[in-house]
């Protein structure tokens, strides 16, 4: 049975089957959780907004005119969302690390995730994002893991183009920094110190 | 040399967030989330046949009696001739042009090959072995 695509469920929910909008809750709600997580660092506050997201698409699904993808779509909700979330919460910005540019070798890292089973090297890589700033976390995070493109990531950021470019060259930079920083602990556990 | 690390870095930035990959929702996710939007809860597709069990069963004892007669030689086809047991003779129907035509040629007992009743045997079987794993596919 082949996959129905997202406009095809959209379509069906449309001449009246609702309850179909369920597949597309299933297919994104953990990238949309995750979107929320990264921009909201707690769980229970990230899985209310995830909720509200689709609740609030669900709403507006008539309004979807199919221009970008409904990923995007979506994104841009759960993203505006977490930062009415965050203003609300009136949060300190607590976790702006200054990273110094320093210099290392993004092949040592690697070698080093390599030895480490694979649940470690989930929790390192985690955290490490964890500790970026909130935007970069998420520019991160949907560049690599949901696959958008720069100018869709545009879309749900409002942020130009150029200026993502430049932010997530830094932000991977960041990121193995951070890494780095993790890694030196866990490699000393590892050989008994 | 900086773009070429640039790549590096890409590639090995690519390649851990893609492991460490998405945080997982609770269990009761999409349920709440059709509560709230009013809907009761997740679909639960159920899939009515065309044809009713019963109607599958009438079709299937029909065919079995039918096939048992004829290959028993109870009942007899000829062109102008009917004998159905317990029901008597039947002479009115007319046959024959069917019989001409259609070149009939059922006599007192099927006479099929054998090579025919293995495959029709096999042919059943495997329809059998489908209707079952498409019944577990569906469900």
């Amino acid at each position: 049975m082949s996959k129905l695509t997202d406009q095809e469920i959209i379509d069906r929910i449309r001449t009246g089957d609702a309850y179909s909008y369920s597949l597309l809750v299933d297919r994104y709600k953990s990238m949309v959780f995750t979107v929320a997580v990264r921009l909201l660092r707690i769980r229970e506050d990230a899985e209310e907004v995830a909720q509200d997201t689709f609740c609030s698409a669900f709403k507006s699904l008539h309004s979807f005119r199919g221009e970008c993808r409904f990923s995007t779509w979506l994104y841009r909700i759960t993203y505006r969302k977490s930062l009415d979330q965050l203003r609300r919460r009136e949060r300190q910005r607590t976790n702006e690390v200054v990273l110094a540019e320093e210099s290392f070798q993004p092949g040592f890292i690697d070698r080093q995730m390599d030895r480490m089973d694979l649940q470690a090297r989930k929790r390192i890589v985690k955290n490490a994002i964890g500790r970026l700033p909130e935007e970069d976390a998420l520019l991160i995070t949907l560049y690599y893991l949901s696959e958008q493109t720069l100018s869709e990531i545009s879309e749900v950021m409002g942020l130009p183009v150029n200026t993502l470019k430049v932010r997530l060259f830094r932000s991977r930079k960041r990121l193995l920094v951070l890494l780095k920083d993790q890694l030196e602990p866990e490699i000393i556990q590892q050989y008994g110190g | 040399m900086e773009a070429e690390e640039n790549r590096k870095i890409d590639k090995i930035v690519k390649k851990m967030v893609m492991e460490a990959g998405t945080e997982e929702v609770s269990e009761k996710f999409t349920d709440a989330v059709m509560r709230r939007v009013g809907l009761s809860g997740v679909k639960k597709h159920v899939y009515s046949p065309l044809i009713s069990t019963m109607s599958w069963r009438i079709i299937g004892v029909v065919i079995a009696v039918v096939f048992l007669l004829l290959l028993t030689g109870q009942w007899e086809l000829s062109p102008s001739n009917i004998h159905i047991p317990y029901l008597g003779q039947i002479t009115d129907w007319n046959l024959s042009k069917l019989y001409t035509e259609m070149n009939l040629k059922l006599k007192d007992n099927i006479g099929l090959q054998p090579t025919i009743w293995y495959s029709l045997l096999m042919l059943s079987f495997f329809m059998y072995i489908q209707i079952i794993l498409l019944r577990r596919k569906l469900r």
